[in-house]
């Protein structure tokens, strides 16, 4: 695990796996309201809402956070497995810390809060996206994938503009950047550079000296001919 | 009196319908006329490119290049050429 965040998790979930026979066990005396067979449920299985953490990470939700809601989807899991079907509580357990991850991703990405089910979708696309570009060996076009989810090529694109997420300026530009170089460091700047302003400068104060040497009618003119009310002013302070 | 194409260029006339206050030659002349200055609006124009001329000249000079009188009346009766001067002077003073 490179993420030193979750090499601390690591240290917390230490509990040791559970075979099929004690989950059961456990959950039988869940049910009658064992707290203490609850926690060590999940305990037990925490690690395996880190690694469902893992595969969400970098979309724009703080690990932590999603660290947070996968122990709420585990608990819930916790709370509603039944052993009785047979299954494993791995199994189960799964689709609830997903849920939930994926329920924080879809309210906390970007400046739009996202109903689960359109974050579901764009999940769904860029899935698609990605298979489309391994087959075919180019990204679908916006036609194809509406075609696929049924949907329109502007409805796509608005979607994914409402799920489109801020970038910090301050972000590292590499994940694995320790440090110096950030996204502001690589932005090009719209600012004029110092070449630009000197230029201006001394355009400006070449225009200044010429409008100085213009008589009263030629700048009467000039300012009639562009709509410049305001020459006369500035001729007298040149 | 609608003007062959490419002549307006050549005489010195530019469009100035995108600039809201701006004034034809003729608007101008007829001002000027009111207020006690008898010009027409030929003489109008051949005072703007003289105008122009005297701005283009220390312009062509700051950038190195030494041009001769035709050549500079040639950047004076450039539309473009004047109406950057003028979004550069309007850009000072505004």
């Amino acid at each position: 695990m490179k993420d030193t965040s979750f090499s601390i998790y690591n240290h917390v979930a230490t509990e040791p796996l559970l075979s099929r026979e004690e989950e059961v066990t456990l959950s039988k005396r869940i049910e009658k309201g064992d707290k203490s067979a609850r926690d060590k449920m999940i305990k037990a299985n925490l690690r395996l809402a880190l690694s469902v953490v893992k595969k969400y990470t970098n979309r724009g939700v703080d690990t932590d956070d999603l660290v947070q809601e996968s122990i709420i989807g585990l608990t819930r899991a916790v709370d509603q497995f039944d052993y009785s079907k047979g299954f494993k509580f791995s199994t189960y357990a799964y689709w609830w810390i997903q849920q939930a991850i994926r329920q924080c991703i879809a309210s906390n990405t970007g400046p739009i809060a996202l109903p689960a089910n359109t974050f579901s979708k764009l999940y769904k696309i860029s899935k698609y996206e990605k298979n489309h570009n391994q087959e075919f060996g180019r990204p679908p076009t916006d036609e194809e994938v509406a075609r696929e989810f049924g949907t329109t090529p502007d409805t796509l694109r608005s979607l994914r503009q409402s799920a489109a997420r801020p970038r910090s300026f301050d972000t590292p530009m590499y994940s694995d950047d320790s440090g110096s170089r950030t996204l502001k460091d690589v932005l090009p700047s719209n600012a004029e550079s110092v070449e630009e302003m000197i230029d201006n400068m001394r355009l400006s104060k070449t225009i200044q000296e010429a409008l100085a040497t213009l008589t009263d009618r030629e700048r009467t003119i000039i300012a009639m001919r562009f709509g410049l009310d305001n020459l006369e002013k500035t001729d007298d302070n040149a | 009196m609608t003007m062959p194409k490419g002549k307006k260029f050549d005489n010195g006339y530019c469009s100035i319908t995108s600039i809201p206050s701006a004034k034809n030659y003729r608007q101008i002349s007829a001002i000027c006329t009111d207020n006690g200055l008898k010009i027409g609006p030929s003489n109008v124009r051949n005072v703007l490119l003289s105008a122009m001329k005297k701005i283009a000249k220390p312009l062509c000079e700051a950038n190195a290049v030494s041009l001769n009188d035709e050549q500079l009346m040639e950047i004076a009766k450039n539309p473009h050429f004047q109406l950057s001067v003028a979004s550069l002077i309007d850009e000072e003073k505004g």
